[in-house]
């Protein structure tokens, strides 16, 4: 129980924490604070890629990546000079998203297959490329 | 009929090798027939072919006559051309070579009967004889060269023909390899000789080096005046020279010659006397005409003969061995040779040529018979008083002596003198002087061979003295057959030249001169050389009375220290005053004794130092060269060992690797576009 309040408050912290460092970027009004926060994604899903052994967990953490990357391309187009461009973005998001669920797909059934066989989701078990 | 003759003259022989070579173990004690015969036929067609020469009856004429019968190597602007070509000069060599081989055939038959390897000692003299008389006829440089290298094969054949003896075998083995220094030489000048002008005929080759046509083959545009060969003449002439030492044996290629008396006793006095080592004379005087086109080589040719002569003739002062006297003094003559050849006395160095080889082989084939009657003994410490015991052996080695020793009227006196008289007039005053020293000598150590030989107290070892016989009419009739030449030869061939001539009141040059100065006109040219009318009461004068005068005095010395027993004169040997004298010049009589220590010098040299040079080049091998093969593939097992942990195999660490590049190239960018 108490870990569940733990983490909630963490979690909120850590929203507060990003709404803080946006406003400090310069508000809803500037690019700066959705590529700041598109970074922040990023990085986060970098490191949940590196660190996590769960292969789902990583494949979690791609999505998360490719996440951060759609919300900068919507960021960039949105601020952009000319009107026409400004809905591209969007198309470019959503075209990435039709892409990163084919991939989530045949990731997963790629997991699944190595999990029947290793009985195991721990990535670090799968060692045969170095033999 | 010289076309089909004259090949003849090697087919015999060569027919001879074959035939004993084959068939001859079954032959047994008739092994010999075949191979003396074919030598007999070869002599006489060989005599028959070279009277013709010396008579200039055609085709000979005065100029030679040669006839190419076989193109051995037609590749393009290359072609070798297997001829043989006859003048006065190859008729000189044909007469000593044919003659001294036959006689010295014969006299095998009595000297190696109790051999059991006597079928293959005639197989191999005949082989010698092939490649010797190929040497003398061939017309290509090419050629030459395999007839020198046959006669060094049949020479180390010969030498080692007692194989079981570790003496031999090594000796033999000398031989070659230092044979082999001198012909790297002569190959390289034959090379010189193409690069130069294209061909390799020695005539054509001649013609054009000195310039008398244009060059052959592929520098055409080449006009030669001398100086625009590519290889300079005198570099051809030093290193066909380099050859010549080697077969001659001059120094400091000497060390062999010695050495190979370990052979049977014929084959001394064949080869290691008479025909194969005056090879290098022969081929000096035939090229004469670089070699006077190049003073300077020349000079080189004068000083190395007669160093080798004082050289050769101070240690044979000393030597106990018989045989071994008679090599060294087969080395002091042959120096002669080589610095008459030097001074440009070309023909003085064939006449001595010729004489030597008779009254050498006389004296080989004596010493053998000498060697024979003394069952095996060839130390003149364990011999003396065999005068009366072996007669004709005696008489002959001591006509033989008086030959060498150049008192006249006998062979030796007639060409050393004319040696050592051109070489004062062409103005090698030096050459003369030492030369003049040698003659002491020659005449000196030959006294003491004859005295502690045949004079004096028997010092034969007791067991053997009652079985002292003399050798049978087959060894001694071939001693006295050459005992005529060694007495006669001088005077007849020098006849009616100088220096007999004049005192008889005839005019003219001699019958040799006369016979070879179409060989060595240009040679002569070259050089500028003029004859002077020969004055019996001047110069000329002067000089023969000091040759005969050093003769005598070195006859004397020899005959006060160790005895004498001729008719009425009955001196006794003198061993205390050789003592004495030895004494009183320790070092000269030891350098004398150990021969000038030219073999440890050799041992020093090759065997120690460039022992640990080839030590060091094996441990450079070793150490440097397969250690860097082996190390570069060490490393790279070693690498990839090491490398292959980086591959773990696991997803993640290869997604770090992407990340940290991703981070490292973002991050460059970002550093450089702020600049």
């Amino acid at each position: 129980m108490i870990r569940v309040f733990v983490g909630s408050a963490l979690a909120a912290a850590f929203i507060i924490g990003l709404g803080l460092i946006g406003l400090a970027a310069g508000g809803s009004h500037s690019l700066n604070a959705y590529l700041t926060l598109s970074g922040i994604l990023f990085t986060i899903g970098m490191f949940g890629f590196l660190a996590r052994r769960n292969a789902i967990s990583m494949l979690m953490s791609i999505e998360l990546m490719l996440n951060a990357v759609n919300l900068s391309i919507i960021g960039f187009t949105s601020f952009a000079a000319t009107p026409e461009f400004r809905a591209n973005g969007s198309v470019i998001a959503l075209l990435v998203m039709a892409v990163a669920a084919a991939e989530a797909t045949v990731g997963l059934s790629i997991i699944l297959a190595i999990y029947r066989n290793k009985k195991t989701p721990l990535v670090d078990e799968y060692d045969a490329m170095s033999q | 009929m010289f076309d089909l003759l004259v090949p003849l003259i090697v087919l015999l022989p060569l027919a001879g090798f074959l035939f004993t070579a084959a068939v001859g173990r079954r032959l047994g004690k008739q092994a010999h027939l075949v191979p003396v015969g074919a030598v007999g036929l070869a002599w006489a067609i060989g005599m028959l072919v070279a009277f013709s020469s010396l008579t200039g009856a055609a085709p000979f004429g005065h100029e030679g006559y040669g006839h190419d019968y076989y193109t051995w190597i037609p590749s393009g602007s290359f072609q070798v051309d297997v001829g043989f070509f006859v003048d006065n000069l190859t008729a000189c060599l044909l007469i000593v070579v044919l003659t001294i081989g036959l006689l010295v055939h014969v006299y095998s038959i009595g000297y190696m009967s109790h051999d059991p390897g006597f079928w293959r000692f005639f197989a191999y003299l005949n082989l010698f004889m092939v490649s010797m008389l190929l040497l003398v006829l061939a017309d290509s440089f090419l050629v030459v060269f395999v007839a020198w290298e046959l006669v060094g094969l049949s020479s180390y054949l010969l030498i080692g023909f007692w194989k079981q003896k570790r003496s031999a075998a090594l000796a033999a083995k000398k031989a070659f390899i230092v044979n082999r220094v001198g012909d790297v030489g002569f190959a390289l000048g034959i090379m010189a000789i193409f690069v130069d002008v294209g061909t390799l005929n020695i005539r054509d080759a001649i013609a054009a080096l000195t310039g008398q046509i244009a060059t052959f083959g592929q520098n055409p545009h080449l006009v030669v005046d001398g100086a625009g060969l590519p290889i300079p003449i005198w570099v051809v002439a030093l290193l066909i020279f380099a050859g010549a030492m080697g077969k001659s044996a001059q120094f400091p290629l000497h060390v062999w010659l010695p050495d190979a008396m370990e052979g049977p006793t014929p084959v001394s006095a064949l080869i290691h006397a008479a025909t194969m080592v005056n090879a290098g004379v022969y081929l000096v005087a035939r090229t004469n005409p670089i070699f006077a086109s190049a003073p300077q080589s020349m000079a080189v040719v004068a000083t190395i003969g007669i160093f080798t002569a004082i050289l050769a003739a101070s240690i044979a002062l000393t030597q106990t061995d018989i045989k071994r006297v008679l090599a060294y003094s087969t080395l002091s003559q042959l120096g002669y040779m080589f610095a008459s050849l030097g001074v440009g006395a070309f023909s003085a160095a064939i006449f001595h040529l010729m004489t030597h080889g008779f009254f050498k082989g006389l004296l080989f084939l004596g010493s053998g018979s000498v060697i024979h009657a003394v069952h095996e003994e060839q130390d003149m410490r364990r011999m003396g008083g065999l005068a009366k015991r072996i007669p004709h052996t005696y008489r002959t080695m001591l006509l033989g002596s008086i030959a060498i020793a150049g008192i006249p009227p006998l062979a030796g006196f007639f060409s050393k003198d004319e040696i050592l008289g051109e070489a004062f007039k062409n103005g090698f005053q030096w050459v003369w002087a030492i030369g003049i020293v040698v003659a002491i000598m020659t005449a000196f150590y030959m006294f003491r061979l004859i005295g502690l030989t045949f004079w004096g107290e028997s010092r034969v070892d007791p067991a053997v003295e009652p079985h002292i016989h003399e050798s049978p009419s087959v060894m001694t009739t071939p001693l006295w057959l050459l005992a005529v030449p060694a007495v006669l030869l001088g005077l007849v061939l020098s006849l009616p030249g100088p220096p007999i001539g004049p005192l008889l009141g005839l005019h003219g040059p001699g019958l040799l001169s006369g016979w070879l100065e179409p060989v060595f006109k240009q040679g002569s040219e070259l050089l500028g050389r003029t004859e002077a009318e020969f004055q019996i009461f001047g110069l000329d004068g002067a000089l023969l009375g000091a040759s005969v005068a050093v003769a005598l005095i070195g006859v004397l010395a020899a005959w006060r220290l160790f005895g004498v027993n001729l008719g009425r004169i009955q001196w006794r040997p003198n061993p205390e005053r050789v003592r004495a004298l030895s004494a009183r010049v320790p070092f000269l009589y030891r350098a004398s004794l150990n021969k000038w220590w030219f073999d440890d010098l050799n041992h020093l040299l090759f065997m120690v130092i460039g022992g640990r040079i080839a030590a060091f080049l094996w441990w450079f091998d070793r150490r440097v060269v397969d250690d860097t093969v082996n190390d570069i593939a060490t490393t790279t097992v070693g690498a990839g060992t090491s490398l292959r942990r980086v591959q773990t195999g696991r997803v993640q660490n290869y997604a770090l690797g992407i990340a940290v590049g991703l981070i490292v190239m973002a991050g460059s960018f970002l550093v450089l576009a702020a600049r």
